[in-house]
């Protein structure tokens, strides 16, 4: 039996509402309808987030300000001790609504932007004027006090302007910068072939990076990670299965990482059920691949299994169709031709053309057909 | 960098020093990061509010530990310094 940790992290989904439609989304494609936690649900499940030992906690969505009870999470949360971080896309963040969270408590804003030029930014958010109102977001955070940072998804159509993102950031005034290679579930995955940038697009973005983290350090905070379809080696995916982190869907699935509902037979348990500490400690998917035990070879005699964790099991499911092998990821893995022969025969897009943007679940869906995924 | 005596530290927008409600162990908090925090750190980060001087806080350690002030010096403003390389604290 794996021993059970606490975890130190809870990803609040509170809608899968949202006003953008980026390609990259990793919510899951296929959105049923369903309703979402109440005030006094999430309240609970905060609380019982705190109790069991988490620390920090990420409103998101979807669009987490299209909830009108945002600003009484925040306090609820602030008062069990958690750090609170609002990841948005800062569509429908007004001065007076900025003011609000400031005095609930509100410790970070985490704010995206698709590209640094407005007519790129909104095509890929699928809105137009979506880039302007976010320039007006960040101008409102910055007034309210509140910390703010900045998330740009990087892939085909946006990473050869790596410098102008940087340019963009810092003129911004932002103290910390992701940038974020898109990471294939949900949206992401459907639309893999297009937004995949070729590996020579990655080395040319990744020595962007290393001038600017060295021109810019005391100024701006640079996060980039080099993405695993590049490297052979697999990420430490969630530092772990059911180990530092709990996410919970918008009706209040609690999963252990927030595209686990990727892997086909996995069954979550919702709060609306079971207490969070119980889901946590004995639930089966919580379990599953909880420690070291379910690895198979080479995962298991591996030196780096408590590195890694056998990288990520939603990437597993997806390309192999089995959630328990080794990451493909990993040039170790049996499967790993999956992945290179990918990047390998991958040409530079230069279209959007046949990209699948996504649709919140209540529209009705037109032209693509969808087969699963979410961000 | 390391903060001149008579510059004021104090820790950054959007980092918090806390305790831990499930070990009693203070912690420092940002953007998705938990930082476990031993004793000595502490000490020294409640002290970086912003009113207080790098001078004062050494006096202040020195009393409360019983240790000189040149003794602490060199540790404390190469704590802050390192801290402050890491973003997480800044000084007037």
């Amino acid at each position: 039996m794996a021993i059970v940790e606490r975890p130190y992290a809870l990803l609040a989904e509170l809608t899968h509402r949202c006003p953008l439609h980026c390609p990259y989304c990793s919510n899951p494609v296929q959105l049923a309808q369903s309703s979402e936690l109440d005030t006094k649900q999430w309240t609970r499940v905060i609380r019982e987030a705190a109790t069991l030992g988490v620390l920090q906690i990420g409103f998101s969505g979807g669009e987490p300000l299209l909830r009108k009870d945002l600003e009484i999470l925040v306090q609820v949360a602030r008062g069990a001790g958690l750090y609170t971080n609002l990841i948005t896309s800062g569509l429908g963040l007004t001065e007076n609504r900025a003011e609000q969270l400031a005095g609930s408590g509100l410790d970070n804003v985490q704010l995206s932007f698709q590209a640094a030029e407005r007519e790129l930014a909104d095509r890929i958010a699928g809105v137009c004027n979506a880039h302007d109102q976010k320039l007006r977001a960040a101008k409102i955070v910055e007034e309210s006090g509140v910390a703010l940072s900045l998330n740009i998804v990087l892939h085909a159509f946006n990473i050869d302007r790596i410098d102008q993102l940087i340019d963009f950031a810092e003129k911004l005034g932002a103290t910390r910068l992701e940038l974020a290679n898109t990471q294939f579930y949900g949206w992401a995955f459907l639309n893999r072939s297009k937004l995949m940038p070729t590996r020579a697009q990655v080395e040319t973005a990744t020595q962007s990076v290393i001038a600017a983290r060295k021109r810019l350090e005391g100024v701006m905070k640079i996060f980039y990670i080099l993405p695993d379809y590049f490297t052979g080696r697999p990420k430490p995916c969630m530092n772990g299965w059911g180990r530092k982190y709990i996410t919970v869907s918008p009706s209040g699935l609690v999963l252990p990482c927030p595209t686990a509902w990727e892997i086909p037979g996995l069954v979550f348990d919702s709060v609306l059920k079971r207490s969070l500490d119980s889901i946590w400690e004995s639930s089966e998917s919580f379990n599953r691949f909880r420690g070291t035990e379910w690895m198979p070879e080479p995962c298991r005699s591996c030196p780096k299994k408590e590195v890694d964790f056998g990288g990520c099991r939603c990437q597993a499911a997806m390309l192999t169709g089995d959630p328990s092998k080794t990451d493909p990821a990993c040039e170790l893995s049996p499967d790993h031709r999956l992945v290179r022969d990918f990047t390998a025969a991958k040409a530079k897009e230069t279209e959007m053309d046949g990209i699948a943007f996504r649709r919140n679940p209540e529209q009705p869906s037109p032209s693509v057909k969808p087969h699963g995924n979410s961000a | 960098m390391k903060p001149a005596p008579d510059q004021r530290p104090r820790l950054t927008q959007g980092v918090r020093l806390q305790m831990d409600m499930l070990t009693g162990n203070p912690v420092l908090l940002y953007q998705e990061t938990v930082i476990l925090m031993n004793q000595t750190g502490y000490e020294v980060l409640r002290r970086c509010d912003g009113t207080q001087t790098l001078s004062e806080i050494i006096s202040s350690l020195a009393r409360e530990y019983q240790m000189t002030e040149s003794t602490l010096f060199q540790d404390v403003s190469q704590y802050v310094g390192a801290m402050n390389q890491k973003g997480l604290v800044e000084w007037l």
